[in-house]
């Protein structure tokens, strides 16, 4: 009986002391817990406290004899204001840029900062002169392709070891706009426009230049077709001329002095028309009967 | 005195079965729990009924985890239910190309939580939307800045594809816990200055394209036309051919048969022939007759070629 009472006064005495000095660190959260204020304070060469609570679990936490002071263990953000930036070719541009960081180490960020508002702060000043050291020493054209990685890895490494004494560990600082500065759009403008008027320029003599390509090409064609057509022609003429010739020749070969006559006849009946005075002596075989009934012959019996 | 004796053990048993009653929840179908005992994690849970927890010990957190999340740049759709109203954001569009030209580019991040144990436990709750905005929105960037203008206006898909995939891998080096579902650039165009000058480029393309159409149209017609005209001069020659020919044959024809007459009867065909075609020819000229010796005197008085054509 008295065991019973014994065992239940024990336990809820344990829940009592669980219920005050002990706290959960779960996984969002570490602590940095202190001993009378002194982060390892010993007791004949032995450690009374661990300074540094990065693990989640349960922990005993005294109060009175315990402090402790809880911050995130989950990643941070931070987003910084515009800042004008020079490359190394002194081009000025506009960037922004976003940091991820974490407490590493709860006791060093706890003396070093102790608050997370002059952490941010701090960030904010050593990330900005990183960065600007860094885009100093690139060119633009690094910025604008895929050396921009390279260039973000460079500033988060920096970042990271400057800012690791602070417990802090920077995850990763990338840049954000990277842009020209208000001022200087009118000339950027200006030189789009102008390589833009260059490139219309170009297509529209590409055309003219393929369109003439073309035009000419089909104007050749044609003439050369044409000049084969004239030249088949005036030969097929010519071989009908010379066919036809031939046949003249052959057939008036045969009684040349009769087609002499003939083709006279044929002549005359062409050439001579209504415009032509004709000057006839009666003594002409055309006239031989006309004064003379016979012609100049015996009349017959 | 029994129930006295037993008093402390209903109290505590009570207490138990009290603690033990509030250790009950359930998970929502669109939800995922995690579980942390003693502040570490320790489970994942599914949607159901009657999940337990030891209160005080474990804790249980809650999230919705089946919907789809968006974030849109450049611009902000007022109202999701009616879809139509939009809010311009232009200080988030405008971006450099590494040809060092400008662009303005609205895009939208689809993405959902993936790992909720990362997603609860690795960032904090109001930095979760910030974050994934500020690397979209650097990934974008980097991801425009390595494409010429040209390529940006053209070959979306591409960048869509790269910036994906870095958004993913960046985040997942937060170990953030979302998988992103999509990057979708909407409107990409030249900036509005310059917008007229972009056009006119397009405009001359299409120019060149029409100017070569109208060649190949001109060429379309002219060597057709330029082989019917061949075929023409081909054929024309060719009735020439035949037609010299045949009148030939004809006349030497005609000629033949005249010939064999002849033969026959020489002098008389030939004084016929004679005849006929002198009067055939005869009616319609002037005749003058004059002996012969006197036409040397005359013929000055003749009046030649000053006569009347008579009508």
């Amino acid at each position: 009986m008295n065991r019973w009472v014994a065992g239940v006064l024990l336990a809820a005495a344990l829940v009592v002391f669980s219920l005050f000095c002990v706290r959960i660190i779960d996984e969002r959260e570490q602590g940095f817990r202190t001993f009378w204020n002194k982060a390892e304070p010993t007791l004949f060469g032995v450690a009374l406290n661990r300074p540094n609570l990065t693990e989640p679990g349960w922990y005993v936490v005294i109060p009175g004899i315990h402090q402790l002071e809880i911050y995130p263990r989950q990643n941070i953000h931070f987003h910084s204001t515009k800042r004008s930036l020079n490359t190394v070719e002194r081009t000025l541009v506009d960037a922004d840029y976003y940091v991820i960081w974490r407490i590493a180490d709860p006791r060093r960020f706890y003396e070093a900062n102790r608050r997370e508002e002059t952490a941010v702060q701090r960030i904010d000043e050593l990330t900005y002169s990183e960065v600007r050291e860094t885009v100093n020493k690139h060119s633009l054209a690094d910025l604008l392709s895929s050396a921009r990685e390279a260039v973000q890895h460079e500033i988060t490494e920096a970042s990271d070891a400057k800012l690791a004494p602070l417990g802090i560990h920077v995850v990763d600082v990338r840049l954000g706009a990277t842009l020209y500065p208000e001022e200087n759009l009118a000339r950027v403008y200006e030189r789009m426009r102008t390589e833009r008027s260059r490139f219309a320029l170009k297509f529209r003599a590409e055309g003219e230049q393929q369109a003439r390509a073309l035009r000419s090409k089909a104007d050749s064609e044609s003439q050369i077709i044409l000049a084969q057509a004239e030249r088949e022609s005036l030969r097929l003429r010519g071989e009908g001329d010379a066919e036809a010739a031939h046949i003249y020749a052959e057939a008036y070969s045969g009684d040349p002095e009769f087609y002499a006559f003939v083709r006279s006849m044929e002549a005359y009946r062409k050439s001579l028309d209504a415009q032509t005075t004709l000057v006839l002596s009666p003594r002409s075989g055309f006239l031989k009967y006309l004064f003379d009934m016979t012609g100049g012959a015996k009349p017959q019996k | 005195m029994r129930a006295a004796r037993f008093l402390p053990l209903v109290i505590l048993a009570a207490g138990l079965a009290l603690w033990a009653f509030r250790g009950f929840y359930d998970v929502a179908p669109d939800e995922q729990a995690i579980v942390l005992r003693l502040g570490r994690y320790d489970r994942t849970v599914d949607p159901g009924q009657f999940h337990w927890h030891a209160p005080g010990l474990e804790t249980v957190l809650k999230q919705r985890v089946t919907t789809t999340l968006r974030e849109e740049f450049g611009y902000r759709t007022k109202s999701p239910a009616q879809g139509a109203e939009v809010e311009e954001h232009p200080e988030e569009k405008r971006m450099l190309t590494s040809d060092e030209n400008l662009v303005d580019v609205d895009f939208v991040v689809q993405y959902r939580i993936s790992d909720l144990r990362d997603y609860l436990l690795n960032s904090r709750p109001e930095e979760r939307e910030p974050v994934i905005r500020d690397a979209a929105r650097a990934v974008v960037r980097a991801a425009v800045a390595q494409n010429p203008i040209d390529q940006v206006l053209t070959a979306r898909g591409l960048i869509q594809d790269a910036a994906r995939e870095q958004l993913q891998a960046t985040l997942d080096g937060y170990r953030a816990g979302v998988r992103i579902e999509n990057i979708q650039l909407q409107d990409v165009e030249a900036p509005e200055p310059v917008r007229e000058a972009f056009a006119d480029v397009a405009s001359a393309q299409q120019d060149r394209e029409r100017a070569v159409l109208e060649a190949q149209g001109y060429a379309d017609k002219v060597v057709p036309e330029a082989r019917g005209r061949s075929e023409e001069t081909l054929n024309l020659a060719h009735a020439y051919h035949e037609k010299r020919i045949l009148e030939a044959q004809g006349e030497t024809e005609g000629f033949r048969a005249v010939l064999g007459e002849y033969k026959k009867a020489p002098e008389v065909t030939r004084q016929r022939l004679y005849l006929e075609t002198l009067e055939a020819i005869l009616p319609k000229m002037d005749k003058v007759i004059l002996e012969k010796g006197t036409s040397d005197q005359l013929l000055p008085y003749l009046p030649l070629g000053r006569r009347e054509v008579p009508r």
